[in-house]
């Protein structure tokens, strides 16, 4: 995989909290079961973020819908990649929050009178959002969101995104052969 | 699955091993049936084979097997004892931390050495610089210990043309070739090169109880979920543990070994 500078697959290697965001499902016990199923509810009904608040969200939201547009396919807003931003933001991706927060803010930052939701990279015209990531393309900030962005439509649906598999299906990947 | 037998903390037992992967699995398994007992300290936790996913994200980017990483993981590096050990951005070595050691993230590519591997000293001559030597051993010594690898873990395989030799053939058929490996068979042959299956610690067909692989692919940096990779949670630590002997004690980091007055090792810390 092609990798960035800043948020090389290396660095991507530091992150910690991988066990943490998968023991529920390796755990299997069906206790566990019972709870991996409510949250999955709790998440069809637009459940709260860990970490991202409302305005960051809808904004990482807007930027991946851009990355992967919803056409006559299913795109990231479809499968709820913003889910799995917020999940890696709050586990085994905590170190990238900070930086990421602080990208969105130099990308709102450079819009006009940024001070009101109207002007918030959410709030822009399909159009107007691709000129300025095309502008932003090769920041870190950018990378990491196409990294993420990625994973967050084709990595296994237990992370947050990749809902009901369309990720997959976009693609013809028929799940993991009746196996794990 | 419960452990057939617990050691208490402080009670002495015959042998402690400080990891469970290719070598301390194995010698657990001797160990613990010819009767000794033995407690196996494994740092990583006691993952069964249905633990075992197919989550590339988890495994692969965020090191699941490997303690999660350097950050958190514990492994350090230094160069010599002068300087101080730091956690590498880069590990300096990528080895599985669970039950089983590494025996259960690898390829499971299982090749013997060829009889001049054991002479290259003597073959190429020396290399400046280096301590470049021929094994103290030859093929033919090792080659009886190979098969008994070979049949007591299971490997599937055919032989080749440039094999060295068996004692024994290997005990079951080699897995069918994936249609990369198709294509790769018809390009070395138009190249005029010989093409091979092979040999791995994978079971191709049930073997010691144990099912055969169902071709998912997932073998290299993967756990085998349903048991067919021939690691040492599949073959040695079920029967070292049905020996009433052996403890796997996991999660279970050891970081010092005590001595005695006479520089035996006497306990260890973890």
């Amino acid at each position: 995989m092609r990798a960035t500078n800043l948020f090389s697959r290396r660095r991507f290697l530091k992150s910690s909290g991988a066990l943490t965001s998968v023991s529920l499902l390796r755990i299997g016990a069906p206790s566990l079961l019972a709870i991996t199923q409510a949250a999955c509810s709790a998440k069809q009904q637009a459940a709260a973020y860990k970490v991202l608040g409302e305005r960051e969200a809808a904004d990482f939201a807007a930027i991946a819908a851009r990355i992967i547009p919803t056409t006559e396919t299913p795109g990231a807003t479809e499968a709820g990649v913003i889910y799995f931003f917020d999940n890696a933001f709050a586990a085994e991706m905590s170190w990238a929050l900070a930086g990421m927060r602080a990208g969105l803010g130099d990308l709102n930052a450079a819009l006009a009178g940024n001070h009101t939701d109207s002007a918030r990279f959410s709030a822009l015209a399909e159009n107007d959002q691709d000129a300025l990531l095309a502008a932003n393309e090769a920041t870190e900030f950018f990378k990491l969101c196409w990294l993420m962005t990625l994973f967050g439509f084709f990595a296994m649906s237990n992370h947050g995104g990749n809902k009901d598999h369309v990720g997959w299906d976009l693609i013809g990947f028929d799940g993991h052969h009746g196996a794990w | 699955m419960a452990n057939s037998v617990k050691f208490a903390t402080r009670e002495p037992v015959d042998f402690a091993i400080i990891g469970s992967g290719s070598a301390g699995g194995i010698i657990a398994k001797e160990l613990s049936t010819a009767g000794f007992d033995v407690v196996v300290f494994e740092q990583g936790p006691y993952r069964r084979a249905h633990d075992f996913t197919h989550d590339e994200y988890a495994v692969i980017f965020n090191d699941e097997l490997l303690g999660g990483g350097p950050r958190v993981s514990g492994q350090t590096f230094r160069h010599d004892a002068g300087e101080t050990a730091a956690r590498p951005e880069i590990p300096a070595i990528r080895y599985a931390q669970t039950v089983g050691g590494s025996s259960v993230h690898f390829t499971a590519n299982f090749w013997r050495m060829r009889p001049l591997d054991f002479n290259e000293r003597s073959l190429l001559g020396p290399i400046s610089g280096t301590n470049f030597a021929d094994w103290p051993i030859s093929y033919e010594e090792l080659e009886p210990y190979y098969t008994r690898v070979d049949w007591e873990i299971g490997v599937s395989g055919a032989p080749g043309p440039f094999d060295a030799p068996r004692s024994r053939p290997f005990p079951m058929p080699p897995l069918p070739i994936k249609s990369s490996g198709v294509l790769l068979e018809k390009g070395a042959k138009a190249l005029g090169l010989q093409a091979q299956v092979e040999p791995h610690a994978i079971l191709s067909q049930p073997h010691n109880g144990r099912a055969p692989c169902i071709k998912c692919g997932y073998c290299m940096f993967f756990g085998c979920e349903v048991g067919a990779k021939s690691s040492t949670l599949a073959t040695m630590i079920p029967l070292a543990e049905a020996s009433g002997h052996c403890e796997i004690r996991s999660e279970s980091a050891v970081f010092r070994i005590e001595l005695d007055d006479r520089g035996h090792a006497s306990e260890v810390l973890y």
